[in-house]
């Protein structure tokens, strides 16, 4: 198994808690561990275009449970 | 929160309710008679006749308690009322011209309607009053299980909420001491030294589960305050690869 960071280099500075949102991340990430077998595992961290009051967080479309029950790769976004 | 101003709070919802249904009482006030005196008899209600809350519905929706300790129902009662009220039926009379409806809402109380200007109601009026006043009482009866159900659940978590931090205090000076330890102590064997960063680390594994169950807590009660502030993004994903990564198998 690997774990793989994808930062984009032009990335700005977040203005959220960083505590709360660290703790997020780490706990999706020990969970993405515990339940991967085998493969890679990407943090993948952008900046959406358009200005700031216009950006939206992204999601997945589908509910968590529909997006984890399925076999293969999965796509998390916060 | 005390009876009155629950039973209030139904009776609003009555009154809204009242505005959806076509109960055709044109000319009828509505009182609602809350808390009869547990099991009346006969010889109660010829002793001291029955007392009673009632609050009269305002047709703008208000609900105000109108007087407490009302007496008998009126003074004109055929004696055949006068059971059925005792048996918690509905039952209808004349008193001073006007004529009165009275249904049972469950255990909470009683309907009343007094016409004015019409001698009796209906037998089709009266089954519709029941009808609503049953609905009434049901959604009331659902309405206390739930808030009782919700006080429990709240109750329990004030209570986990202050176990979780009674458990930290002593992980705090578990870890405190064990940092002591092995700071003044340079001659510790090997072997010492390596149980020791174990409690070390274990004590940090506790800790840290410990704080998620107090976050859990703040969360439910609605106190998890957030900090905003800036910082870089690619040095924040860096440290939590890095804090992970030894999970990699």
């Amino acid at each position: 198994m690997e774990l793989v960071q994808d930062v984009a280099e032009d990335i700005e500075e977040a203005n959220t808690d960083k505590v709360r949102l660290q703790q997020m991340i780490i706990n999706l990430l020990s969970n993405a561990i515990k339940f991967t077998e085998s493969g890679t595992i990407t943090v993948t961290a952008r900046s959406e275009k358009g200005n700031q009051s216009a950006a939206t967080p992204t999601h997945d479309s589908r509910s968590p449970s529909e997006a984890l029950a399925q076999e293969g790769p999965h796509d998390l976004r916060i | 929160m005390d009876e009155a101003s629950d039973f209030e709070r139904i009776l609003s919802l009555l009154t809204e309710s009242l505005k959806t249904v076509d109960l055709t009482f044109d000319g009828c006030e509505i009182d609602v008679l809350g808390e009869p005196v547990e099991n009346p008899t006969m010889e109660m209600f010829e002793q001291t006749g029955f007392k009673y809350k009632t609050y009269r519905l305002d047709p703008t929706g208000t609900v105000a308690p109108r007087s407490y300790n009302v007496a008998a129902p009126f003074p004109i009662v055929i004696e055949q009322t006068v059971e059925r009220f005792i048996a918690g039926e509905p039952w209808q009379g004349t008193s001073e011209g006007q004529a009165i409806v009275e249904v049972p809402a469950g255990a909470y109380g009683r309907l009343r309607l007094t016409a004015s200007e019409r001698d009796s109601f209906t037998e089709d009026e009266v089954v519709t009053l029941r009808e609503f006043a049953d609905a009434v009482a049901l959604g009331y009866a659902r309405y206390l299980d739930i808030r009782d159900i919700q006080q429990q659940s709240e109750l329990k978590s004030a209570f986990f909420a202050s176990t979780v931090h009674e458990i930290r205090t002593p992980m705090n000076a578990i870890k405190g001491f064990t940092n002591l330890l092995l700071r003044r102590l340079e001659n510790l064997a090997d072997r010492q030294k390596e149980n020791l960063e174990k409690v070390d680390q274990a004590s940090d594994h506790l800790l840290s589960i410990v704080n998620d169950l107090l976050d859990l807590s703040k969360i439910e009660a609605g106190q998890m305050d957030i900090t905003p502030g800036k910082f870089g993004v690619a040095e924040m994903v860096d440290l939590c690869v890095s804090t992970v990564s030894p999970l990699v198998g």
